[in-house]
C-alpha cells in the first residue's frame, strides 16, 4: 500500500500531525503545511454547503492526474487525510479508519496528551509505521 | 445521475448554468456561483502545492452526496459537472462539451460577446441533448 503523506487536522482546522511515508512526497515548509491544511478544512466545509442534494457532507476524495487524496472525518470533527499515487486502486478510507483507531488507542489514552494539540506520541508513530509501511 | 452543469470564464463570471436535479435549496444563484468558483480556484492552488510532480491538474472531487467533475482550458474556461457519487470520471464528456459544443456554437458565434453570459438557445439545446443522451443521466 503506497502512500505519500498522512495529515491529521483538529476540529478548528489546525494541523496536529504530519508524517511522510515515501521519499516521493513533496517537501513542504512548516508554514506551507499549516496553510494547506487550513485551506483543506475550509474547502471541506464549502463543498458541504454547495451540495445539490441532501445529506450535505464534506469532501472525502480528490482526484488529480498526479496523486489522490482521501479524507475521513470523525464524529468529533477530526479529519484524517492521506495522499497516494494517482492510480491507486480502491479507496484508502479503511486505512484512515484504522489510523483513527490507532489515534484513539495511543493518543487519546495518553494521559499527557492535551486535546487539539500537536501529537508527539512515540507509540502512535511506531504503530502507524506498522500499519502503513508494514502492509 | 447528473445534477448540473456550470461554465465559468477566467474572471469568475458564470457564463452558463443548468440544473437537472437539485433537492437542497440555496441562498441565491449568484452566491452559489461565487462559492463554487472560489472553491475551484482554491482547489487548483491546493492541488498544485500538494502534488509530488509538476503539472498537476485537478480532475474531480467527491463527497458522500455528490461528485464534481472539472475540466479547464488554457484560456481559463472552467467546465463543471455535478453528479451523484457513484458516477465514474466524466472528464471526457467535459472535453467533448468544450470541443464539439462550446467551440462550435459559442466561440465561433459572431453574436456572442466575450465575458458575457451565453445567449441564444443553440448552446442550451445542444448541451441538453448531449447530456441527456449519456447513460449516466437518469431524470
Amino acid at each position: 500500500m503506497s502512500c505519500y503523506t498522512l495529515f491529521i487536522i483538529n476540529k478548528a482546522g489546525g494541523l496536529i500531525y504530519k508524517r511522510d511515508f515515501s521519499a516521493d512526497a513533496p517537501k513542504l515548509s512548516v508554514n506551507d503545511q499549516l496553510r494547506l491544511v487550513s485551506t483543506f478544512h475550509s474547502m471541506h466545509a464549502i463543498a458541504g454547503r454547495l451540495s445539490p442534494v441532501d445529506p450535505a457532507s464534506g469532501i472525502d476524495h480528490i482526484e488529480t492526474n498526479t496523486f489522490q487524496l482521501f479524507c475521513y472525518q470523525s464524529l468529533t470533527g477530526l479529519k484524517f487525510l492521506i495522499t497516494s499515487p494517482a492510480h491507486t486502486s480502491g479507496s484508502l478510507e479503511h486505512l484512515l479508519f484504522k489510523t483513527y483507531q490507532l489515534y484513539s488507542d495511543f493518543v487519546l489514552k495518553n494521559p499527557f496528551y492535551e486535546l487539539d494539540m500537536p501529537i508527539h506520541c512515540s507509540q502512535f508513530d511506531t504503530n502507524l509505521d506498522k500499519l502503513i509501511l508494514g502492509k | 445521475m447528473i445534477f448540473g452543469f456550470y461554465l465559468f470564464n477566467r474572471d469568475g463570471i458564470c457564463l452558463y448554468h443548468e440544473e437537472w436535479k437539485r433537492s437542497r435549496t440555496v441562498s441565491s444563484r449568484e452566491d452559489n456561483h461565487k462559492l463554487l468558483f472560489g472553491l475551484l480556484f482554491m482547489m487548483k492552488a491546493f492541488v498544485s502545492k500538494l502534488s509530488p510532480k509538476d503539472g498537476c491538474e485537478f480532475h474531480s472531487f467527491k463527497t458522500a452526496a455528490f461528485k464534481l467533475h472539472y475540466f479547464d482550458t488554457p484560456s481559463g474556461l472552467k467546465f463543471v459537472l455535478t453528479t451523484d457519487d457513484k458516477t465514474p470520471n466524466l472528464r471526457d464528456c467535459l472535453k467533448h462539451i468544450y470541443s464539439s459544443i462550446y467551440v462550435e456554437l459559442v466561440a465561433k458565434s459572431p453574436s456572442q460577446e466575450i465575458g458575457k453570459q451565453i445567449e441564444g438557445s443553440h448552446f442550451s439545446q445542444s448541451l441538453n441533448k448531449y447530456v441527456q443522451s449519456l447513460s449516466y443521466f437518469q431524470s
